[in-house]
């Protein structure tokens, strides 16, 4: 054997198709004359033995052709027999490898699950919120959501999603030939009177909606296209959810009834698990217009042109585009318009996709949603970044194994490939783990951010899976490339020789940036966490205006069994009465609106002219009756609260805010002054002034507002406001009962505390400090071991050095500075690099924030102290062990 | 008179032609050639296609090696797998033979 040709077979290298030929050509010479030299050696001439050879051996030329054939062939499968088997001895031997260092896989796996966990987690809910319709909803591209845009001098381009009735119904019948448009409208409608009453959330829609949506019915069967006309027994169909929750299957509640508002309806279906409409809203069930409608909107819901409440759909035609729709139906809109209503005249109509956060304004939840989608993706590249760090290391500690490898002549490439399909199978442990540490995440977000939106599928979906399995191979070769990459270019003569010191210089530079990038992460994360964090505080501290703590907002429903304004005082009259008899009950009050919830404006007028806009809004206008600021908690600072006889026919009278004060009498005494609002005659003259209020949203400057005595202004829109006393005793259920006591015909009685109503306002904040603060911490704990098995490496490389500074004298105290010191420059790049790109970044969340500047010094002051904090931490250890070495048994060794 | 050899019968004769140890190629024909005193018909060409062939089947492995007079030669041998193969078809082998043999000889 050649030795060349022992050295091919002992490294596995495949034949080529030079040699291939050759060996056939020498194999069949050689049979040649071995045949010639028998057969002269038996006494045959040397051309006859030689013709004789040849015949004996057939057509020569066509064996050494297949000859040939079948050798390529052979060398083609064992090259792939090679290859594959390859990477199952690759796979193999990475299992083995892996299962000798369990905790160094655990590490390892755990850091990337985490990683892949959020995000995978995060994936579901973009993917839920941002890429699909909602669920079972057709999703062929047929579908449109109709929005309705108008330009405006004063506030621009404004973007809305409801119209009036007929409008809708005008547009329906000039679009008529390029499709069909659907409505609906989702509220909550009280079923069922006294204690077993309950709130549901209905949809009114229009009978086609189901077939424009294309759901089918899950049992029984959906309203048909013209089942239209109020019937004398109402139907209706319930979702999946809200059957198998009362009925206990679906099944079971056909043919049962429902009492909804004053109406009984006969359940008829049930749609699929998860529908809830075209839109995320949750609801309950669905009638269809003429059945109820007129009890929410007005017995002329079919003419008035003016309320607009309806959401509509389109489903198009196979060639008609959104733009021609949104053509077809604008012209039709501002036609309709021109004839019965002005405001439509003007109005564009859009028709945008059917996934709700694609709107053309851009919605608030997509813009969050997209946020923490970048925030959960950087808390990957930390994990990316520790475990390339941990694989380094590894890979430094592997140099022998490695550079003996590369001495047996395994090439670069394949030693790169068994590294990286080490990574791979980590990346795949973590992908798994990540599968099931995603179960609780959504647990967790189901509960915060997506608390009111409908869940379908199982704990994974295929999408999700693919994702996952996208991330895994992402961030393995990621994390695995630099590493395998550093390790195939282990030079085999230095490795090799044996007594040389490793470390110092070039070696580690990419180790050292991996752990500068871990902590410009963290930083970045820190610092978000910071910003929310104090937002959130800030926010949940701010001052109202009132005091949420202790009180009780109830709002019953009288409904439309009243018969004259006297009537309608004297039930309320009746229901504060009963609960003001409650022992710990301070002050009881009615108030047209609900702090957060309700709002209500009329335009002020001052000699004549409408009040220009006011910066933080307003002005708002509440109806109170007389113990409302005791029952808030909001002091009269300066005139005096309204009394029992500021009622109808004596002087008209209002209460004003500080900043209505200040916006309309600055530098003048506001008391005495008179204003007048446009629905009243008259003027309406300032008796008290009270300090601001936070009472319609959470932002940084309080509206104007004014309060008039209910008295003299009494819609009919009515809750009531309950302060209990500090020691509490009255519970939300006594307010409840009392009301029913006074009422015992009334529908469902929503009360609930004011802080539950604040809790909505400050969600946002809260989940953007929980998520911030969770990625943050898990950062910066992965970058301090980062750093930590960073400088511990270093130290157990150096510790020859360190052997020979101290036996030239060097302190114990010179030898932790010289650990310590290097350990802090990294993390001193790592957080200049941080709060240099927070600094740039954070401008753009700046509207998300509650009094809280971007760059808001004593937060990135803290977190630049926290984050040297733990790095100190973090290189105290091993500097600790460095001092701590002898140097004469170092040096021995 | 020679015969024509039946049809997959030269595999047999060769994996037989190697139970003895690694020959070259012309050495398991010149062996073929002289134990049917040239009774078998065998195109020498058609042998080392068969050799090709089993070695990529894996019945056979190949080797370059040196013979006595020092030239380099292909020596074929026998894998476990060639072995097994070649002990079923003996059996089959003997087994057809014996059921022709009871049919030619029933009376």
């Amino acid at each position: 054997m050649r030795p060349t040709e022992r050295l091919r077979r002992l490294i596995r290298l495949p034949a080529r198709a030079g040699s291939i030929r050759a060996d056939v050509d020498a194999e069949i010479a050689y049979h040649l004359e071995a045949t010639e030299r028998d057969l002269v050696s038996a006494g045959m001439s040397l051309d006859d033995a030689r013709r004789e050879a040849k015949r004996r051996f057939g057509d020569v030329e066509r064996v050494r052709e297949s000859l040939g054939t079948l050798d390529r062939q052979g060398a083609r499968r064992t090259l792939r027999g090679d290859f594959w088997r390859g990477w199952w001895q690759d796979l193999a031997r990475s299992a083995r490898t892996l299962r000798r260092e369990p905790g160094f896989a655990a590490v390892v796996a755990v850091t990337l699950a985490l990683g892949i966990g959020a995000n995978s987690t995060m994936f579901r809910v973009l993917d839920r919120v941002l890429l699909q319709p909602a669920p079972h909803v057709r999703d062929d591209g047929s579908l449109s959501l109709l929005y309705f845009q108008r330009e405006s001098p004063k506030f621009g381009r404004v973007t809305y999603t409801s119209q009036s009735f007929p409008a809708y119904e005008s547009m329906r019948r000039d679009f008529a030939p390029m499709g069909d448009l659907g409505a609906w409208w989702v509220t909550s409608v009280s079923s069922g009177t006294g204690g077993a009453a309950r709130k549901l959330e209905v949809s009114f829609v229009t009978p086609n909606l189901f077939s424009i949506l294309g759901v089918r019915a899950w049992t029984g069967r959906l309203f048909a296209p013209d089942e239209w006309e109020a019937e004398a027994v109402p139907t209706a169909v319930v979702t999946h959810e809200y059957a198998s929750a009362n009925y206990g299957s679906p099944a079971f509640s056909i043919g049962q009834s429902v009492p909804i508002g004053r109406k009984t309806y006969t359940i008829i279906g049930v749609t699929p698990p998860g529908f809830v409409g075209a839109d995320l809203r949750p609801v309950d069930l669905f009638v269809t217009m003429p059945t109820a409608i007129d009890e929410r909107i007005g017995a002329k819901w079919r003419t008035n042109v003016n309320n607009r409440w309806l959401q509509i759909v389109a489903s198009r035609a196979p060639d008609v585009t959104p733009t021609q729709a949104g053509h077809a139906m604008t012209s039709a809109l501002q036609n309709f318009g021109r004839a019965n209503a002005k405001g439509d005249s003007a109005v564009t109509v859009v028709a945008g996709s059917i996934v709700r956060a694609k709107r053309p304004d851009g919605a608030v939840t997509a813009r969050i949603a997209l946020w923490l989608g970048g925030v959960t993706l950087l808390v990957l590249l930390v994990a990316c970044a520790n475990v390339a760090n941990l694989l380094l290391a590894r890979a430094t500690r592997r140099r022998r194994e490695l550079a003996v490898h590369l001495a047996l002549g395994v090439s670069p490439a394949r030693l790169m490939r068994a590294m990286v399909t080490e990574t791979l199978l980590l990346g795949v442990s973590g992908g798994v783990l990540a599968v099931l540490l995603s179960t609780w995440g959504d647990a967790f977000l189901r509960a915060t951010l997506l608390k009111d939106m409908p869940w379908n599928g199982g704990v994974v979906d295929a999408r999700q899976g693919v994702f996952v399995a996208l991330l895994v191979l992402l961030s393995a070769l990621t994390a695995g490339s630099l590493p395998a990459f550093v390790a195939s270019r282990t030079t085999v003569l230095d490795a090799l020789k044996s007594g040389v010191r490793e470390g110092g210089g070039r070696r580690h530079s990419a180790r050292t940036m991996l752990v500068v990038l871990q902590g410009t992460l963290s930083v970045v994360l820190m610092i978000g966490a910071g910003l929310f964090v104090r937002s959130f505080a800030r926010a949940a501290s701010a001052d109202l205006g009132f005091v949420a703590e202790q009180l009780i907002v109830a709002t019953p429903e009288l409904g439309e069994s009243v018969n004259s304004p006297e009537e309608f005082e004297a039930h309320w009259l009746r229901m504060e009465e009963r609960i003001r008899r409650l022992p710990g009950v301070v002050a009881v009050a009615q108030s047209v609106t609900v702090p957060f919830e309700s709002q209500w404006t009329y335009s002020v007028l001052l000699n004549g002219d409408t009040l220009p806009p006011i910066k933080g809004g307003g002005p708002y206008l509440n109806g109170i009756s007389t113990d409302y600021f005791r029952a808030l908690q909001t002091p009269v600072i300066r005139g005096r609260d309204f009394s029992d006889t500021d009622r109808k026919g004596s002087m008209p009278v209002a209460i004003v805010n500080e900043r209505m004060a200040a916006v309309v009498w600055p530098n003048v005494e506001p008391i005495g002054q008179c204003f007048g609002v446009q629905e009243f005659d008259g003027c309406m003259t300032v008796v008290g002034v009270v300090p601001d209020a936070r009472m319609t949203e959470m932002t940084e400057d309080a509206p104007a507002q004014y309060y008039l005595p209910i008295g003299q202004w009494s819609p009919n829109m009515r809750a009531l406001m309950v302060r209990r006393s500090l020691e509490g005793g009255v519970g939300e259920l006594d307010v409840r009962r009392a009301i029913l006591d006074a009422e015992p015909t009334l529908p469902f009685v929503e009360v609930r505390p004011a802080s539950m109503i604040l809790e909505q306002q400050l969600r946002a904040w809260k989940l953007g400090a929980t998520m911030f603060t969770l990625f943050g911490v898990l950062g910066l704990v992965v970058a301090a071991l980062g750093l930590y098995s960073v400088v511990a490496h270093d130290v157990s490389q150096r510790s020859h050095e360190i052997g020979v500074r101290m036996a030239l004298g060097a302190s114990r105290a010179d030898v932790a500075r010289l650990v310590v010191g290097s350990g802090m420059r990294q993390a001193l790049a790592g957080v200049t690099l941080g709060i240099a790109l927070s600094w740039v970044v954070s401008v753009r969340v700046a509207d998300l924030l509650f009094e809280t500047s971007p760059r808001d010094p004593v937060i990135y002051g803290g977190v630049v102290v926290l984050l040297l904090a733990v790095a100190l931490a973090a290189s105290l250890l091993p500097a600790r062990r460095a001092a701590r070495m002898d140097p004469i048994e170092v040096l021995r060794d | 008179m020679s015969l024509d050899l039946l049809q997959g019968t030269l595999d047999v004769l060769i994996l037989k032609a190697l139970t003895w140890g690694p020959r070259h190629g012309y050495a398991v024909a010149h062996w073929l050639r002289q134990t049917t005193v040239n009774e078998l018909q065998v195109e020498d060409g058609a042998l080392y296609t068969a050799l090709h062939r089993m070695e990529h089947r894996g019945w056979l492995a190949a080797e370059w090696g040196v013979n006595d007079e020092n030239r380099r030669v292909k020596l074929y041998t026998l894998t476990p797998a060639g072995r097994a193969e070649f002990g079923a078809r003996t059996e089959r082998w003997s087994r057809y033979v014996n059921a022709v043999q009871r049919v030619l000889g029933a009376t």
